[in-house]
């Protein structure tokens, strides 16, 4: 029942962050799935601190957990009261196609269950990564004692251990390795990804634009697929999506002149968290410092930058400095870089293979996503000025991700042939969150012809 | 009076994204059914398959497109495990060459199923431990190992052998 904990602490969490007056329960899916994501991160973070350093303080690691749930309760009891005292209604945003697209969304999620559940007991403790790196990581840490350091010999020795530390969270509290906490904490990272991407949608352009993206990302098998394979590729799309979909709503109060400080101080949390969980994270919180400071460079914003981004990163900065070896990609470079930027085939080898992505990845979501875009052409792809910041950080990434790939002292071509699929897949709900979010008006018409000569007033997209 | 961001939606536009919206539909159930199909025709190559512990690594690392569940193969080590210490190192030697490409390594890839299989014991490929497990392709793997310092401790007869280094 560890995880259930866990939620509960990432729910308190994200309740002491969420802005005042800004009720969090009209959108229940968003913080939900933040608080999924938050929780599990949050105990992985505790328990690898109570491994690392405080085990000869404390004989289990429930008292961090206690003592941070005694931090989060008055804040959260001050926050009520201000959500209360809020004069808000339902949200009326309403079309006369949502209640069927709603049902189809869960139509296909109750599908995409079952093929998980079908997934995972053939493959209990997942794909090879997930053997390789973060299970054999988590049994080291679960059991290993003193031996926990054991962790840097694992699959990628110095690939940070928010997955593993979840999982290892689970077996300690269970007392065995039990196949289930993987594949658990894998579903609760997929589902609260789909979650997330509906929230997000249903709070910026109604519910309709959220119901839209969750069928798109639900018809996604192959995130599915890595879902139940246990990857951590999975849990980084998930702080990915969280950093996009927090940046783009703290963007929007800034420009209602409403708080926007928790939402960037969770952003940047969950990018720490991201970089916590695999090393492509690193890049994201350097990119989401970028934005930031470029796109607002407040005093006040940079503060829920710093107070954000803290809990992940003092952990990595120790297991990095202290635990784990030089980092691949890093300590391959030499004098034969500066070749490597110059040198114009790889550079079109690294596009060859980004566009078969961009018309492959995710069984074609992006061609389907141009489709929409071509078809939808009354609801002209507005890039609004809150959306920016989020459009700017995953092109940032994309950018990134490529001179990786210019740079990598390994074999090009097994490089892109083993990592750029799941590269993709990591950017993949943040990329349908903004296309979505730009090509859908904020309030959806009815989806049937029939229906509208009944359908209300709406706001369309200025032209 | 009404602003331009605040007029009735055009029917015309309207008939546009109703359009669009059943097209994304539909091509979002073709990509579940293509995605689905796929795995469904995997599971089906796995049913047919003939099991066994290099297959099953084989398996595991992709060389067949399939995965599958390790049980089978961490259940080989069940015999040992009680007559090793619970935590420590333990030395490691297999009859299967290394290989340098990564996505064929079985002798990378075994080593990495016995460390799931004796974690939270640190395992080494060094002969030079207390304790060292044998994990051979063939059951006879164990005469391929030719150090006089170690004794056999017990064969568990699936290729998984246990020696201990003789006291001097």
């Amino acid at each position: 029942m560890s995880w259930v904990v866990a939620i509960a602490i990432g729910l308190l969490a994200t309740l002491a962050v969420w802005p005042e007056r800004d009720s969090p329960w009209r959108d229940w899916p968003l913080m939900l799935s933040l608080s999924i994501g938050l929780g599990l991160s949050f105990t992985s973070l505790t328990y690898f601190l109570w491994v690392a350093r405080l085990r000869s303080m404390l004989s289990s690691p429930h008292p961090l957990d206690v003592g941070l749930t005694i931090l989060l309760i008055p804040v959260v009891a001050m926050r009520v009261r201000s959500w209360k005292t809020e004069q808000s209604g339902p949200d009326s945003r309403r079309s006369h196609g949502t209640p069927l697209f709603a049902a189809l969304t869960m139509a296909l999620a109750s599908l995409d269950a079952a093929a998980f559940l079908v997934m995972s007991r053939r493959a209990p403790f997942g794909g090879w990564d997930a053997l390789a790196t973060w299970n054999l990581k988590a049994r080291y840490l679960a059991f290993g004692g003193a031996d926990w350091t054991e962790v840097i010999r694992c699959g990628l020795a110095d690939y940070p251990l928010l997955l593993s530390g979840a999982i290892a969270r689970i077996w300690y509290d269970a007392g065995h390795a039990s196949p289930l906490a993987p594949a658990l904490i894998g579903a609760l990272f997929t589902f609260a990804t789909a979650g997330l991407l509906i929230g997000g949608l249903r709070r910026l352009r109604g519910p309709m634009a959220g119901w839209l993206g969750g069928t798109l990302l639900l018809a996604t098998p192959s995130f599915l697929k890595h879902g139940a394979r246990q990857y951590a590729d999975i849990p980084v799309a998930f702080f990915i999506l969280a950093t996009v979909v927090l940046l783009t709503v703290s963007a929007k109060q800034r420009g209602e002149n409403r708080s926007s400080w928790g939402f960037i101080a969770l952003a940047a949390l969950f990018a720490g968290f991201a970089a916590w969980t695999k090393n492509e994270g690193e890049l994201l919180v350097a990119v989401l410092a970028l934005v930031l400071l470029v796109g607002s460079g407040r005093g006040r914003h940079l503060s829920a930058l710093v107070a954000g981004l803290t809990p992940a990163l003092v952990c990595l900065a120790y297991f990095k400095v202290a635990i784990a070896p030089a980092n691949d990609l890093v300590a391959g470079q030499d004098h034969s870089t500066w070749g490597k930027l110059l040198d114009p085939r790889r550079y079109a080898m690294i596009a060859e293979a980004f566009a078969v992505q961009a018309l492959t990845a995710g069984e074609a979501v992006f061609p389907s996503l141009a489709l929409y875009g071509w078809l939808n052409r009354c609801a002209r792809p507005r890039l609004e000025p809150w959306l920016r910041p989020a459009a700017a950080l995953l092109a940032l990434m994309t950018i990134g991700y490529f001179f990786v790939y210019v740079t990598t002292p390994h074999d090009l071509a097994w490089h892109l042939r083993t990592s750029l699929d799941r590269l993709v897949l990591q950017l993949l709900p943040g990329i349908v969150f903004v296309a979505i979010a730009a090509l859908t008006p904020e309030e959806y018409p009815a989806i049937a012809p029939a229906s509208t000569e009944s359908a209300p007033a709406i706001r369309v997209p200025t032209p | 009076m009404p602003t331009h961001s605040q007029r009735p939606f055009d029917p015309a536009s309207n008939t546009r994204v109703s359009l669009a919206i059943w097209v994304l539909l539909a091509v979002c159930l073709i990509r579940t059914i293509g995605g689905y199909a796929g795995n469904l025709l995997q599971l089906k190559k796995e049913l047919h398959s003939t099991p066994g512990a290099t297959h099953e690594i084989h398996y595991l690392r992709g060389v067949v497109p399939v995965i599958t569940d390790p049980t089978a193969y961490y259940a080989r080590f069940v015999p040992i495990r009680a007559l090793l210490p619970p935590t420590g190192m333990v030395g490691y030697v297999s009859d299967l060459p290394p290989v340098r490409d990564l996505d064929q390594d079985i002798y990378q890839s075994s080593l990495v199923l016995a460390q799931n299989a004796l974690s939270p014991l640190k395992v080494r490929t060094d002969k030079r431990c207390e304790w060292v497990v044998g994990n051979f392709d063939r059951p006879d793997g164990a005469r391929s190992v030719k150090e006089p310092s170690l004794e056999l401790v017990k064969d568990a007869g699936n290729g998984v052998v246990l020696f201990r280094r003789k006291r001097s």
